[in-house]
């Protein structure tokens, strides 16, 4: 894989940079899937909650992600429409067991996606935290946040575990077949 | 004195033009809510002061406590019911604070019933305070010490006791209970249950809140406020253990509100049971006493005021020196009242009040800008959301009125309206982080066409000149006004002498533009048989044609010769000369006078004469036989 990628490289195929926003509620987990998506060795064991935000440059087939990891804290999400105009994907993490929030995370979605500033660009929903008992299934998570209301762009719902990385990965192939095309 | 009904018919906010009910002319103010979680079989049974919300085990999730009436305390944590644990006596009030200065800040929370207050710690009871006993009168006193060493019998006893009370003392329960009690041998009874325990005299909690030592932070050491049966506000050291402010009001607080800081300054506003607001500054009780129009069912701080809702329907914020800055009228009763201390970016301090009509509103300083009501139990789903459409629901359900509110932190999210309803649903909203609470967002408040600035011309050279030129000849132009409006009056006062006087002399003359004619009467004769001669001359251009010609006398003075008659033509210019005889009945009569009337000319629609002359006939002589 190492020498296909520098081979890549070498054919200018690689390095197209794409910048997504992660963005969600507070507590949702957003910095522990990005840490998921880093190579292991420079991973995270503990994270701590985002303050502002913050900018970590990933690779990924063909792609390099700039991603821009928003805090979720109510009094950061002011921050988030300053970055719609450059995002050219938007991540949305929710935490599928924080039932009583649902609401607020819609409102904040639907917030998002009027925004004139943000584009036709597809979200990747992840539904986080499925390993608790507790947690709503993603139908039902799509449903609280009305997410077949959305005709104008694509989106995929996919579940994860932000500990484990289970689930993360898919929902980023989904997102780099999205932005290779 | 405005009477209430007016306001309630007008069923708006406090501008008297607020939303109706179902008002069709006004805009409906909407819910500026966002439904997070309803639960219409939640079976809890709490009021205001029974609900709270805080970080119960320090780790930044914030659980609901409810102190239930069936004694139980309910703890709830997301949209599930956590735990419950069993109280010893039916709670009074609940609230939590901090203690002291350790990390993680733990809150302790306390639970008033009877004369305790319970604190807990992490969830597990920790301390309990107990009120110190009040002082007992003397003579009471005496009187059971005599009682239980025999000294007296029980009836004599009785009767001191009953004399005490007539005097005006306030007996304890015990002397009361005895009194009471009809069989003579239960008297003995409850007499031996009695011996050798002192009487002293308990007092029970009201209501309870809390006061921030000397931080004014979310998480800075706080300490117990509460007001007791016997009249007084307590205000207990941080820990919890005991008594640093007694404060005497002599009348039982109903309701506290809590300004301040213990060590910085402090205000507490206390609602007593007689309907007065007392204010207690630093400790000491001030002179300004607010005597209510009616008893207070709610008391909440606000920024600068405090607000008290009133048995009446209305509710009134006071400022601290006494004076009232406004009155929200309200179309039904108040059920509960909430302080809304809104965090985040606009740190807006609003009050939310709910009504007997099921609704909740928001008021920020005296503007509505939110309804909402919760749908009742046992109406069908799609019956719910058609409820979402908020002002129907009072036409199709029966309403659902929530009788305690809590305003706060819950779980993750800093804003959640917590309200229970009377048939024991529990209902979870929070507020948007873009929500208006501010003037003017939905409803009351002033138009906003008021802040559209007029379209006011420029100040031009012109108009400075002439302000300046007012400014210095001020007095002349004063003096020549006062003239012309003379010389006005002058005018039509003439013009009505004119309007009053026409027609009454023998000559008459008109110059309007398509008419001018001229007539003159003249009589001769001695009477009694005359000849009036009517001389008409046209001065117009044009000639006329066909004008009829009235005359007009009493008839039982005179006989006209012909009252009518018409004039074929009258050709400009030329004098023309009618005769009529005239003959008077009673020679000896007083004469009276003839009119002559010039109607106008055939076809011409108008009721008004041309012209029209008077001649004052003269004495007749007596007619010859």
């Amino acid at each position: 894989m190492g020498f296909f990628d520098k081979l890549l490289s070498l054919l200018g195929l690689t390095g197209r940079k794409v910048n997504v926003l992660v963005v969600g509620l507070d507590n949702s987990g957003k910095t522990t899937i990005i840490e998921r998506l880093k190579p292991k060795p420079k991973q995270a064991a503990e994270v701590a909650p985002t303050v502002g935000f913050t900018v970590d440059e990933l690779q990924k087939g063909a792609l390099t992600f700039t991603v821009f990891d928003m805090s979720g804290a109510g009094r950061y999400r002011t921050l988030w429409e300053q970055y719609y105009r450059e995002a050219d994907a938007v991540i949305f993490v929710v935490d599928s067991a924080d039932k009583l929030r649902m609401v607020v995370a819609r409102d904040e979605m639907e917030h998002m996606l009027r925004h004139p500033n943000l584009r036709q660009v597809p979200v990747l929903y992840f539904a986080n935290k499925k390993d608790i008992p507790v947690a709503m299934p993603p139908v039902e998570i799509a449903q609280a946040l009305g997410l077949d209301d959305i005709k104008d762009r694509p989106w995929q719902i996919v579940p994860s575990n932000g500990l484990s990385g289970e689930g993360v990965d898919k929902g980023i192939d989904w997102l780099a077949e999205r932005l290779g095309k | 004195m405005v009477d209430p009904s007016d306001y309630a018919a007008d069923g708006g906010g406090g501008q008297g033009k607020g939303p109706g009910l179902n008002g069709p002319l006004t805009p409906p103010v909407k819910s500026v809510w966002l439904d997070a979680f309803n639960d219409p079989v939640a079976g809890i049974s709490a009021y205001t002061p029974c609900i709270h919300t805080c970080n119960l085990f320090g780790d930044g999730e914030n659980r609901l406590v409810i102190a239930d009436e069936d004694r139980k305390l309910k703890i709830w944590k997301g949209t599930t019911k956590a735990s419950e644990h069993p109280l010893l006596d039916t709670p009074v009030a609940i609230t939590s604070f901090i203690s002291d200065n350790a990390h993680p800040r733990l809150p302790a929370l306390a639970v008033a019933a009877g004369s305790h207050i319970y604190i807990y710690r992490n969830l597990r009871p920790y301390y309990k305070f107990v009120l110190p006993p009040e002082n007992v009168n003397t003579e009471e006193q005496d009187i059971w010490q005599k009682l239980m060493e025999g000294e007296v019998v029980v009836g004599d006893a009785l009767a001191q006791l009953t004399r005490l009370q007539d005097a005006g003392v306030v007996l304890q329960t015990r002397s009361l209970q005895l009194m009471n009690i009809g069989d003579p041998d239960a008297k003995m009874g409850f007499v031996e249950h009695w011996q050798g325990q002192p009487l002293v005299a308990t007092t029970v909690i009201t209501c309870m809140d809390v006061i921030k030592q000397s931080l004014d932070e979310p998480d800075a050491v706080s300490c117990l406020v509460v007001g007791t049966e016997s009249g007084r506000v307590l205000i207990l050291n941080a820990a919890g253990t005991a008594i640093v402010k007694n404060i005497w009001i002599g009348i039982t607080p109903a309701m506290i509100a809590i300004q301040g800081e213990l060590d910085v300054g402090y205000r507490i506003t206390v609602a007593g049971r007689d309907g007065k607001l007392y204010h207690i500054r630093n400790g000491e009780l001030q002179q300004t006493i607010i005597q209510l129009e009616a008893q207070p069912v709610g008391l909440v701080r606000l920024v600068k005021h405090v607000a008290v809702g009133c048995m009446n329907d209305v509710i009134h914020a006071y400022q601290p020196n006494g004076h009232k800055s406004w009155s929200i009228y309200l179309p039904t009763h108040i059920l509960a009242m909430q302080r809304m201390e809104v965090t985040g970016q606009r740190m807006t301090k609003a009050l939310v009040v709910s009504l007997a009509n099921g609704e909740v509103r928001v008021y920020n300083d005296k503007l509505l800008v939110s309804i909402h009501s919760v749908p009742h139990t046992h109406t069908h789903t799609r019956e719910v959301r058609v409820y979402n459409d908020k002002l129907l629901v009072s036409i199709h359900s029966v309403p659902n009125p929530i009788t305690a509110l809590w305003f706060g932190r819950y779980g993750r999210e800093d804003n959640t309206l917590i309200s229970l309803t009377k048939s024991g649903m529990l209902d979870i909203k929070m507020l948007p982080r873009t929500a208006n609470l501010e003037a003017g967002s939905v409803g009351g408040g002033p138009p906003p066409e008021q802040e559209i600035p007029l379209a006011v011309p420029k100040k031009t050279r012109l108009y400075v000149e002439q302000t300046q030129r007012e400014r210095e000849q001020a007095s002349d132009m004063h003096r020549t006004f006062q003239r012309d409006l003379a010389k006005l009056r002058l005018a039509t006062a003439r013009a009505y002498v004119k309007v009053l006087t026409d027609g009454q002399g023998a000559a008459a003359f008109s110059t309007s533009s398509n008419t001018s004619l001229s007539l003159s009467l003249s009589v001769t004769g001695l009477g009694p048989r005359f000849r009036l001669t009517l001389a008409l001359r046209n001065e117009g251009g044009r000639q006329m044609l066909e004008v009829p010609v009235a005359l007009r006398a009493d008839p039982g003075l005179y006989t006209l010769g012909r009252t009518q008659f018409t004039i074929p033509l009258l050709v400009p210019g030329l004098q023309y000369s009618f005769e009529v005889p005239v003959t008077m009945v009673d020679p000896n009569a007083a004469p009276g006078a003839i009119t002559v009337l010039l109607l106008a000319a055939g076809g011409l629609p108008s009721s008004a004469p041309l012209l029209q002359a008077t001649i004052k006939m003269p004495f007749s002589e007596p007619e010859d036989i």
